[in-house]
């Protein structure tokens, strides 16, 4: 479960984007991109909620080839290709640990 | 290394040399490669001699100081011609070349990772080989890409046995100088392709520098570190000969390169073109090149899009580099698939672009990051890291498994790389558009016609007619040709001229200005402008393809009678359907002295009309290429029209505003609007105030529709803003900055009462908010009044007004061009002209005859002049609006009423001018159609805004050359019949900007001298001034004028003339040898130099570290 420390910074964030869209200039040049920001703490909490495992990801990510590898060949190539993002963010997770891991060996 | 580890390499690289065999099944019986942007010489040793100097003749000469790094590349061109091979085995030996090159290149970094397996080699050989990148690449054999792309791999091996210590710093920093030296990606403009090896290079430092510093081996990082900075310093020093000249023009030039490639934002729109579908998972699938979904006559991209078989394939490339990081065990071989792991990641990212979801970040870089602007082309440049990377992971997952299946898949997986990548055993790739080919039989003729003009003298210039469509710009041959490259350029390095990307600005006026006076057989401009260009012959390409678009025409036979009408120029001879004729009067010299040089005040823009007076007869100056002398003489002025509008003005567009006055964040919109820097120029200091005039105004109306107060502080803060800019306008300096400056600041005003209009009697019906908005309008009012005396002239439909400067007074007669007011001849009425508010003559409208209309003569005085031409009537036709059927009826939620507009002529423009009371409606649309046989086109679309009172819409269109009708259509969803009869009334007339100039009554002979000259080479003339020469002297040159030509052994001043040349002025007589030279030359020498050592040093580092067996 997330922390309570985690809870007062995360809502202290939520709270500044919150104030972002009233700020000039940002909220001009950053508001079209904060559902990324939003997805980054979705993706916390929900990884914060359950008992990770990067092997669970690694897993996932090959689920997710194969639904774009599906959807590319019903040409719903959009879709298919939100797909790859998703891949794509998997994948550095992936690299990451697997770095991290590396060193530590 | 034994002797079966040598035996085992050659086999192996004599397999790869084997593969490379390919571009053997490209070439057909007779058949070249050349065309589009593949810069194949047609004549190799003439090419790169051309390429071996700082200054090549063709076209009116240009400096080649920007592109010496082209050298090796043209060098390996022609070595095979060199040798006595044939053109097209020369193609071949070339294609097979960079084909093992690239295959051997890989094959180094395989033989680094894993020296032991074959075929882990192989499948990185033949992956690195065999993909779409580098096919996209052979369509028009980029050698630039090539030669940075066979880079990457080397440079990477070399940093690994660095780290592996198998070999020294200085000996890795040598070698890699060396191969940046070799493949230097074409030099400076090739620099950009490097973006892999920089992406590999930067995960390099990155990756091992974590993994060093968390084991505490700062030695090895020092060592990277080192490896890195001294690779850059003797590559720089290596690449000398082209990167010092190309530094010392750079200096002065960015700024401009960057404003011709359309500024920042021109670089981001063009990469979001080549991003369009770089998506994640395109790139993971080895996909996402731009020409594969937006060409639909593509070779082969459409069966790759749609067949599930290949489909399936595509994935399966992801799909094992994923499994790759999961399948491999062993340390030392881990440690390269994470490092090329995140170099794929990174590749990935970088070739993506500016495509979403990250693309803001790289549009970021190229705003932000100084340089970064070069990666225009993101996949182009990026992609080769991804496919370094992507090959050798996949060769790591392959080699995982067990010796048996190993070989098996390995086998099997080689079978389908090349299976997959079907098209480069068909070929067919050469064929990018249906008849036109990079792979062409190149009629002989033109091979007698290179031969030819090779043998013309240096100084010779040939015009080649037709043009080409100047909306195009390439030439195009009914053989199936088509390129910016002019075809004789790939033949000689002679001067032939035509119109396309390679004149600048002033000669292609010129140049446009003789197409135009041969179509219409103009013998005394001809004469002019061959004398000007100093052109020698004309060759007439009748394989030309002329049925294209153009704003201009092209039909061969036009320009063929203008060459055989006029007598000014002889057939000389005939190669198939090329012909030349030869100009019959003696051409200039290429270097000449004159006593005088006259000076004509124009913009380049209108040389198509001076050069059409005969008072312009020689050499002269334009103003605006030198300030003030008084030896000039003015023989010519060109006025500039201040209300010849040539496009309607752009919409007034009022700022979203989310923060209003009273708001808590108010203040800090007003603190960044002061903290940013005020322009100090009276000029920018208007346009400035203006701009935040839209923001106060906005923010009144949106508190007007929010029902919030407005306060005394919120309109005071937009009254100072209009006092602001009375008192600029007021210290604006220059009478006609003045007179542009009122007309902009009248409109934006115009469109800030409109803007605020609808709200009285909505929102405003009384009371102290009533008030305040008064003072807005009243202010508004007052500054108009200021402007008044400036803007009622440029606001009068039959009047235009012009102005003009003079250095020295003269007398001039002052003349109009004829054709421009033909549609007059029939208005009873006169014209009259005026010159500064006093009336000169008035001119009946039948003396409009023959190609010029005297207007009289006047003495003017030195200074700033205005001259005012009333027209008899403004030439509109009142047309009735009927209901029309358009694509906006259709569902019947609008109802539209207007007329069709016919007959129309091509190259006019049209004023229409729509007064109207829009009382009804918000969604109120004026719109515009041409129409081209069955086609129609939309070429406006403004919104007229509610009003209660009569208002006026005035829109210009340039319509196209095949059009012949226009329709304009007024729609809303309420509008009816009798509102269409009553509230609007349109007019719709040919816009007559009539062109005038003043020609000097006083126009003293030029004498012209010849000046004898050596040619030593393109960069150096030696010269002597005839002992008769009287000073001071003008000696003319007629290259392309260039700051770096300069004349030694005398003081003398440089100076363009003729708009596009080199002169100078020479005060007294020389006391030394004159040598024309160009200085570029000097630096590329310098340049050789330090390349020749540091050349030289590297291999006696790299010998002694061999004889010391550090290798």
């Amino acid at each position: 479960m997330i922390s309570q420390k985690h809870l007062v910074w995360l809502s202290i964030l939520i709270l500044l984007t919150l104030l972002m869209r009233d700020l000039p200039y940002v909220n001009v040049i950053v508001i079209n991109k904060m559902w990324i920001f939003y997805l980054l703490i979705l993706l916390f909490v929900a990884l914060s909620s359950i008992k990770f495992k990067v092997s669970l990801v690694a897993y996932t990510t090959v689920f997710m080839f194969l639904v774009a590898f599906i959807l590319t060949l019903l040409q719903l190539n959009f879709f298919a290709e939100g797909i790859g993002i998703l891949i794509y963010f998997s994948l550095w997770i992936i690299l990451i640990h697997k770095m991290v891991t590396f060193v530590r060996e | 290394m034994n002797h079966h580890s040598w035996k085992r390499i050659a086999i192996e690289v004599l397999i790869i040399f084997l593969l490379s065999l390919t571009p053997l099944l490209w070439f057909r019986s007779g058949m070249l490669m050349v065309g589009h942007d593949l810069v194949t010489p047609l004549e190799p040793k003439t090419f790169l001699e051309g390429r071996l100097s700082t200054w090549n003749n063709q076209f009116f000469g240009r400096s080649q100081v920007l592109i010496l790094g082209t050298i090796p590349i043209h060098l390996i061109d022609a070595i095979p011609s060199l040798l006595g091979f044939s053109l097209q085995a020369t193609q071949k030996i070339v294609y097979i070349f960079w084909f093992f090159l690239i295959g051997l290149a890989a094959y180094v970094l395989a033989h680094v990772l894993k020296p032991r397996s074959s075929l882990f080699k192989f499948i990185i050989v033949l992956f690195y080989q065999f993909n779409f990148f580098i096919l996209q690449g052979w369509w028009i054999a980029e050698k630039s890409k090539f030669s940075a792309y066979i880079a990457t791999p080397l440079i990477i091996a070399t940093f690994f046995l660095v780290r592996s210590e198998t070999l020294s710093v200085l000996a890795g920093a040598v070698l890699n100088s060396f191969i940046l030296f070799f493949l230097n990606a074409g030099g400076l403009y090739g620099m950009p392709l490097y973006g892999g090896l920089f992406i590999a290079l930067a995960c390099f430092l990155i990756f091992f520098t974590i993994t060093n510093v968390y084991v505490k081996n700062f030695h090895a990082i020092r060592r990277m570190l080192l490896l890195t900075a001294m690779t850059g310093i003797l590559a720089l020093l290596m690449n000398a000969y082209f990167v010092f000249p190309a530094f010392m023009k750079l200096r002065t030039q960015l700024t401009t390169n960057i404003a011709q490639a359309g500024g920042i934002s021109g670089i981001i729109s063009w990469a979001s073109v080549i991003s369009a579908n770089t998506s994640f998972l395109n790139l993971m699938r080895l996909q996402g090149i731009a020409e594969w979904y937006d060409n639909p006559q593509h070779p082969y991209a459409k069966i790759f899009l749609s067949n599930p078989i290949l489909i399936v394939v595509s994935f399966l490339w992801p799909l094992m580099i994923f499994a790759s990081l999961y399948v491999v065990r062993e340390r030392t071989r881990a440690q390269f698939v994470l490092y090329f792991f995140f170099v794929y990641l990174l590749g990935l990212f970088f070739s993506a672009g500016t495509h979403p979801p990250l693309g803001f970040f790289y549009q970021f870089l190229v705003e932000k990051i100084p340089g970064f602007i070069v990666f225009r082309s993101p996949y182009f440049k990026f992609a080769p890291s991804l496919f370094l990377s992507s090959a050798v992971l996949i060769a790591f997952f392959l080699d995982s498994f067990s010796l048996r299946v190993r070989k098996i898949a390995s086998i099997l997986f080689l079978g389908v790389i090349v299976v997959y990548h079907f098209p480069f055993f068909t070929g067919n790739f050469f064929e990018w558009r249906s008849g036109y080919s990079t792979r062409l039989w190149v009629p002989a003729y033109v091979f007698d016609f290179g031969k030819w003009l090779r043998a013309q003298p240096s100084s010779s210039r040939i015009l080649m007619v037709p043009p080409n469509s100047p909306d195009l710009d390439y030439s195009l041959y009914t053989w199936g040709y088509l390129s910016f490259q002019a075809l004789p350029t790939l033949l000689s390095n002679n001067s032939v001229v035509i119109n396309n990307d390679q004149l600048n600005t002033e000669e292609r006026h010129l140049v446009m200005a003789l197409y135009d006076a041969i179509a219409t057989a103009d013998k005394s401009k001809i004469e002019r402008l061959i004398s000007l260009l100093r052109i020698s012959h004309i060759v007439v390409t009748s394989d030309t393809n002329t049925n294209i678009l153009s704003s201009i025409p092209l039909e061969l036979e036009r320009y063929i009678k203008g060459i055989a009408s006029t007598g000014l120029f002889e057939k000389e001879r005939e190669f198939g359907q090329w012909h030349v004729w030869r100009v019959r009067q003696s051409v200039q010299e290429l270097l000449f002295a004159v006593n005088r040089l006259p000076v004509i005040d124009s913009v380049q823009e209108d040389s198509a009309l001076y050069m059409s007076h005969p008072v312009v007869n020689g050499p002269f100056i334009l103003r605006s290429d030198r300030p003030a002398d008084p030896h000039d003489s003015t023989i010519a002025v060109v006025p500039q029209c201040v209300n010849c509008f040539k496009k309607s003005k752009a919409a007034v567009i009022f700022p979203e505003r989310n923060i209003l006055p009273g708001d808590p964040f108010y203040g800090l919109v007003l603190l960044s609007e002061r903290l940013r820097k005020a322009p100090v120029d009276p000029k920018s200091a208007i346009y400035n105030a203006l701009g935040i005039s839209l923001k106060r105004m906005s923010e009144v109306n949106e508190m007007l529709f929010a029902q919030r107060e407005l306060t005394k502080d919120i309109v005071d803060r937009y009254l100072d803003l209009l006092t602001s800019i009375e008192k600029n306008f007021e210290h604006v300096s220059s009478p006609q900055d003045k007179l542009e400056v009122a007309g902009d600041i009248a409109y934006y005003l115009r469109s800030e009462r409109n803007f605020l209009r609808p709200n009285l009697g909505k929102y405003l019906t009384g009371g102290p908010q009533t008030v305040l908005i008064g003072t807005i309008f009243t202010a508004i009012h007052r500054t108009e009044n200021v402007l008044e005396s400036f803007v009622a002239p440029l606001n009068n439909p039959t009047s235009r007004l012009y102005y003009f400067s003079l250095d020295t007074p003269g007398t001039f007669e002052i003349l109009l061009r004829a054709s421009d007011v033909r549609e007059l001849k029939e208005s009873k009425t006169p014209m009259r002209i005026t010159v500064d508010e006093s009336a000169v003559s008035e001119i009946p409208t039948d003396r409009i005859a023959g190609e010029w209309v005297s207007l009289g003569v006047r003495s003017v005085e030195r200074g700033f002049h205005t001259l005012t031409l009333t027209l008899p009537e403004d030439i509109q036709t009142s047309y009735a609006l009927q209901p029309v059927e358009t694509e906006f009826t259709a569902r019947q939620e609008n109802t539209c009423f207007g007329s069709n507009v016919a007959p129309i002529a091509s190259g006019k423009l049209y004023k229409t001018i729509l007064r109207y009371r829009n009382d009804f409606s918000d969604d109120l649309i004026f719109f515009a159609w041409e129409k081209e046989w069955d086609k129609e086109r939309l070429l406006a679309a403004v919104r007229l805004p509610v009003s209660p009172f009569e208002e006026k819409t005035e829109e210009i269109f340039d319509v196209s050359p095949q059009a012949d009708t226009m329709t304009i259509a007024v729609c809303a969803p309420n509008l009816t019949n009798e509102k269409a009869e009553k509230q609007f009334h349109l007019a719709v007339g040919e816009a007559v900007y009539p062109s005038i100039l003043l020609t000097s009554m006083r126009v003293e002979p030029i004498i012209f001298r010849p000046v004898p000259y050596q040619t030593k080479s393109t960069t150096r003339y030696e010269l002597e001034l005839p002992k008769s020469t009287m000073y001071p002297t003008t000696v003319v040159f007629s290259e392309r004028f260039d700051p770096w030509w300069e004349l030694r052994g005398t003081q003398a001043q440089h100076i363009k003339v003729n708009g596009y040349a080199n002169a100078w002025t020479i005060e007294r007589p020389p006391t030394e040898p004159l040598v024309l030279s160009y200085k570029g030359e000097r630096f590329f020498r310098w340049g050789a130099v330090i390349s020749f050592v540091t050349i030289t040093a590297g291999m006696v580092i790299f010998m002694r570290n061999w004889r010391r067996k550090k290798l």
